[in-house]
């Protein structure tokens, strides 16, 4: 990965950086739309919420024996997606492998986001979220979900500072420039600027506590997924009973981030007219790391199903049965073909690694994903050991209701709400990272 | 009163009839089977286990026989099965009946034993009116008494139980009662155990000795509540005595709580796990903590510059 | 002769004792008939009350006694610690049922459930494909291994000292965490609002028996923990009509059936029954043991013979 073409922007200047960058920050018409239509779908979804509060569940399609669906599978969904912060600024940085640079921003604001609303989807999809402070006061240390709560709430900080520390520097230069925003943002900056003026102490003091975090996250980042993992593994159903759950859900959760990011860089790249810096190259890069990510994913999947597969125990039969040809079957192979096989077909060709292209297999590979949670949480809860009887015909078969549709949509705006404002108020590639990386020299002012 | 009961049983017969009629099930008992007779005498013993047999296997439906309080099920209510309108029916009859058992009504074939069967009819003819050999033959005779004494010696090292029952006749001597069943209990917590065994007939000087069981439960020390009492209230009316006595097995209540367990509260948590949180959460947040208070240096570090 | 003395009055003591117990009896039958009675006659001003027993009944308004119940504090504390010197188990006799669900009127009943909401449910089973189908009541297995308690964030279901696996809706979360645990679909959630909320929302939350029920919460069978402090058989043991369920105290070898009252030892019912516990390869060690439907009282009648009715 180290054999960086020739440089073909090398008479950027400084200031034609800060100027590219800076400016979809201050006038982007097409950017206050799209946050309005965002917060008009918010509010209708959120009527949704509403009745789900006022009712309970019951408005959902959930009931006795599917007691976890679409929520949860949106819950591991946005956990895995997450995942793409510590799998670029983390282990690609640590490995300081530059090209990463103008799009590591990009894949912080992604993770922050993803983590965020995934703590809020585990509270949408409670009974009694009036309650969850019990979890704080009464909290077992043998339940994964007090890991998980502990884990999402550390990876949601460390993600956030993340974020703001390589910041700082591109801040201050905001603070200096964006001269005509609001008096808040001012503030904003001012304050998270930290009186950064690229001293020499200053800028080593910052790395080190850069680096600091980006060893720190690695662990957790494991731990948001393999103790998410553990909701489903340490119980006794078919399906999810099984050892390797954990390492699965993270080489997964690798493959749905590095295509979120990848659908990300294209449309920053597009709507900030970002060419110059989010280039073909990296979308190239991109592509080989996610054949490579793919390629793990696929054979935990051959080891997750070939398995029982293979031995076709009592239980894991009929689930494997209902996956493979039966009621999921359109389901579960869309998710590994499209989603997966050939994604890394395709990704092995040149071509395919264009931005446009790529954008696009990266959608299909987020579909799929989305659609593997979905077969992952629900169809163990509809094979129980004991059959299901003396229940309402609505208890044997599970399909979302248009309030559990919503509050997902919910959710997803909420999602890209967060990046889009995120994306709005700070820089999304950063300025002075980039500038350092082509060896050119400039001056922060206090 | 004895024709309010037939007039009862009657009503309740005829409702059973045409019941059974209208749902077309009617007990089609073969004339073979009919013929079958009772090969057991009607002995005070054996109307007694009879007596037992039926207030477990039949009593929850059937009520007690000849008291007409049956459970009021639908469709078709169980018959008192002391009634004269039911006891009109042969041995054979009746025993094939147990034996097939028909809609809410279990099949007996293979629950009771033969023996049990013909126990039960032998008890229920004990209340036919119409049958001679339906007096009670007693086996011995005691005379009348009063002031029946039921005396319990328990020898705890041989854990036997010895019962004596005697009463004073009319000249004023306490004589031992000979042939009569003693009922030896113990309590547990939802009703008593019967220790009896099959052959809890006093003797000719009054006892009953039974063995108790070496391996049953008693509390910490081994106490128990034993209930010893005639089974028969219609002898000398209700005769019993009840006593704790260190009998039983030693037995020390195991509590699940008493260890820490994955399963368990948060209290009872295994201390490994407590410490991976405690120690996880501490050195993490340890760790960002370190980080934030290094970023509150940062604006320090403008100044100075040189 | 004072000691004498003291022996007559002791008896006359018990006597009086037997005699006041022989008299409950009557009376809770007569109690059962007259409530029979009672709903055929005219209805006069009355009130729906929660009996000790659990039973929802309607009452006379002028038969009504003051009465103390317990403040919420005490029930929550005792109803956690549990009973001592307990160790409740529960034997089902499979050979005896046929399907008469009475325990499942009798629960529901008893715990403010639907009539599809099931603590104990009523199973047809068939274990292979040409084995015989039978009936199996499925209530909670109180597992020693609770896979349930294990995964709860905030102790809101626990397992006591007398082994009974309880749940407590003031402080569940509704996660559902529990009902994807058990192996034994043994869980049930209150989706919307439970039954006949205005029936019970006066009354004081009794842990023992999840009632008044919650919306938003989870509720699962206790063996009716709540009539076993008084000494009674839970609902479904007491209501069965076939002498399906025996129950009692593993500490004292004893179970005692809920239809003929007969009591035997727990040992030597499963040990020459051939008792079994489900599914013992999971490893939750079950406190509700099986007796196989070996020689039974009524032949299956159920759907599963001409259905594909298992799922």
């Amino acid at each position: 990965m180290n054999d960086l073409p020739e440089q073909k922007e090398t008479n950027l200047s400084f200031e034609k950086i800060k100027k590219d960058i800076l400016r979809p920050m201050q006038n982007h018409k097409g950017l206050e739309l799209w946050i309005a239509f965002l917060l008009t779908v918010l509010s209708v979804c959120a009527w949704a919420y509403y009745v789900q509060l006022r009712d309970g569940l019951g408005v959902t399609g959930m009931r006795d024996y599917v007691s976890w669906g679409l929520y949860i599978a949106n819950f591991v969904f946005f956990v895995a997606v997450s995942l793409v912060g510590m799998l670029i600024s983390s282990i690609l940085g640590l490995l300081r492998i530059d090209w990463i640079t103008p799009i590591s921003r990009i894949a912080e604001i992604i993770a922050v986001a993803f983590v965020a609303v995934a703590g809020l989807v585990i509270v949408m999809d409670m009974g009694r979220p009036d309650r969850v402070i019990n979890v704080m006061i009464h909290g077992r240390f043998q339940s994964p979900i007090l890991w998980d709560v502990t884990v999402i709430t550390t990876y949601l900080t460390i993600s956030l500072l993340l974020l703001i520390l390589p910041m700082i520097p591109d801040l201050a230069i905001c603070k200096k420039e964006l001269k005509k925003t609001s008096p808040i943002l001012k503030k904003v900056y001012n304050i998270l600027s930290f009186g950064y003026i690229n001293t020499p102490s200053q800028h080593k003091h910052l790395h080190k506590m850069i680096r600091t975090l980006m060893i720190l996250i690695v662990p957790v980042g494991l731990a948001i997924h393999t103790v998410t993992s553990w909701l489903f593994a340490s119980t006794l159903r078919n399906g999810w009973d099984t050892t390797i759950l954990g390492p699965y859900f993270v080489a997964g959760a690798f493959v749905a981030g590095a295509a979120a990011l990848i659908v990300g860089m294209y449309f920053f790249r597009v709507n900030y007219k970002l060419q110059d810096y989010i280039t073909d190259l990296h979308f190239d890069k991109m592509g080989k790391l996610m054949v490579a990510v793919c390629l793990v994913y696929l054979y935990f999947n051959l080891n997750e199903f070939l398995v029982p597969g293979y031995k076709m125990k009592t239980g894991d039969d009929i689930h494997l049965k209902e996956l493979f040809t039966g009621h999921w079957a359109i389901m579960f192979w869309s998710s590994q073909l499209l989603g997966n096989i050939i994604p890394i077909i395709l990704l092995v060709t040149k071509k395919f690694r264009k931005p446009l292209p790529i954008m696009i297999i990266s959608l299909f590979i987020l579909a799929g994903a989305w659609v593997k949670r979905y077969v992952i949480v629900i169809p163990t809860l509809l094979h129980p050991h004991l059959p299901i009887q003396n229940v309402p015909e609505n208890f044997v078969n599970y399909s979302p209701s248009a309030i559990e549709i919503s509050v997902t949509v919910f959710s997803f705006a909420l999602a890209l709400l967060i990046i889009t404002v995120l994306a709005k108020i700070f820089p999304v590639v950063p300025i002075c990272e980039t500038a350092d990386n082509k060896g050119i020299k400039y001056k922060i002012e206090a | 009163m004895k024709n309010t009961i037939k007039i009862i049983a009657s009503l309740f017969l005829l409702f059973v009839f045409t019941a059974s009629v209208a749902k077309g099930q009617d007990w089609n008992v073969p004339a073979s089977a009919k013929n079958k007779q009772n090969p057991y005498e009607a002995s005070t013993k054996n109307i007694s286990s009879g007596k037992k047999i039926y207030n477990i296997n039949c009593k929850s439906c059937h009520g007690d026989a000849g008291m007409g309080n049956m459970l009021p099920l639908q469709p078709v209510a169980p018959s008192d099965l002391g009634s004269q309108a039911f006891l009109i029916q042969g041995d054979g009859e009746i025993y094939y009946k147990i034996n097939k058992g028909q809609g809410a009504m279990p099949t007996f074939e293979k629950t009771l034993s033969d023996e049990d069967k013909w126990m039960v009819i032998t008890y229920l003819r004990s209340f036919d009116k119409n049958k001679k050999e339906s007096k009670q033959v007693a086996e011995v005779v005691n005379p009348e008494v009063s002031d029946v004494n039921l005396v319990l010696d328990i020898n705890n090292e041989e854990k036997k139980i010895n019962a004596n029952l005697s009463g004073v006749t009319e000249k004023g001597d306490r004589v031992a009662l000979q042939g009569i069943e003693l009922s030896i209990k113990v309590k547990r917590s939802f009703g008593y155990l019967d220790i009896s065994g099959d052959d809890a007939y006093t003797n000719e000087k009054g006892n009953v000795t039974i063995q108790f069981p070496a391996d049953l439960p008693g509390d910490r020390e081994g106490h128990v509540n034993l209930l010893v009492k005639v089974t028969d209230d219609a002898y000398y009316g209700e005769v019993s005595v009840d006593r704790i006595s260190s009998i039983g097995l030693p037995t020390d209540p195991v509590n699940p709580l008493d260890e820490r367990a994955m399963w368990g509260t948060r209290a009872n948590a295994p201390i490994w796990i407590i410490l991976s949180y405690v120690g996880g959460v501490i050195s993490i947040w340890g760790v960002i903590f370190l980080v934030l208070f290094q970023l509150i240096q940062l604006p320090k570090m403008a100044k100075n510059k040189e | 002769m004072k000691e004498e003395t003291s022996n007559n009055s002791r008896r006359k003591f018990l006597k009086s004792v037997g005699i006041s117990i022989g008299a409950a009896g009557v009376v809770s039958g007569f109690s059962l008939l007259g409530a029979a009675k009672a709903a055929a006659q005219e209805p006069r001003e009355t009130v729906n009350l929660l009996t000790q027993d659990g039973q929802l009944v309607q009452v006379d308004k002028d038969q009504l006694r003051p009465t103390v119940t317990e403040p919420l504090t005490e029930l929550q504390k005792r109803g956690r610690e549990g009973i001592a010197g307990k160790s409740f188990v529960m034997v089902i006799d499979l050979s005896k049922c046929r399907n008469a669900r009475k325990c499942m009127d009798a629960c529901q009943n008893h715990h403010q459930l639907r009539p599809d909401q099931h603590h104990i449910n009523v199973l047809q089973m068939q274990d292979a494909e040409h084995t015989a189908p039978y009936f199996m009541p499925k209530p909670c297995q109180h597992c020693d291994n609770p896979p349930c308690t294990k995964v709860c964030p905030v102790d809101a279901t626990f397992k006591r000292q007398d082994g009974i696996v309880l749940i407590d809706n003031e402080r569940c979360i509704g996660c559902r965490f529990c009902i994807a645990a058990c192996p034994y679909s043994a869980r049930i959630f209150q989706w919307t609002e439970p039954k006949d909320p205005e029936k019970y929302k006066d009354l004081t939350y009794n842990i023992e028996a999840n009632v008044p029920q919650k919306k938003g919460t989870i509720s699962k069978c206790l063996f009716s923990a709540d009539r076993l402090r008084e000494d009674k058989l839970p609902s479904c043991v007491s209501s069965c009509p076939n002498g399906v369920y025996y129950f009692g105290d593993q500490n004292e070898d004893a179970v005692t059936n809920g239809t003929t009252h007969e009591t035997v030892r727990f040992s030597k019912l499963i040990e020459e029954n051939a008792g079994y516990t489900l599914m013992p390869e999971l490893g939750t060690k079950p406190r509700v043991y099986y007796l196989p439907p070996k020689n039974r009282a009524f032949e299956f009648n159920g759907d599963l013979l001409n259905e594909e009715n298992l799922h």
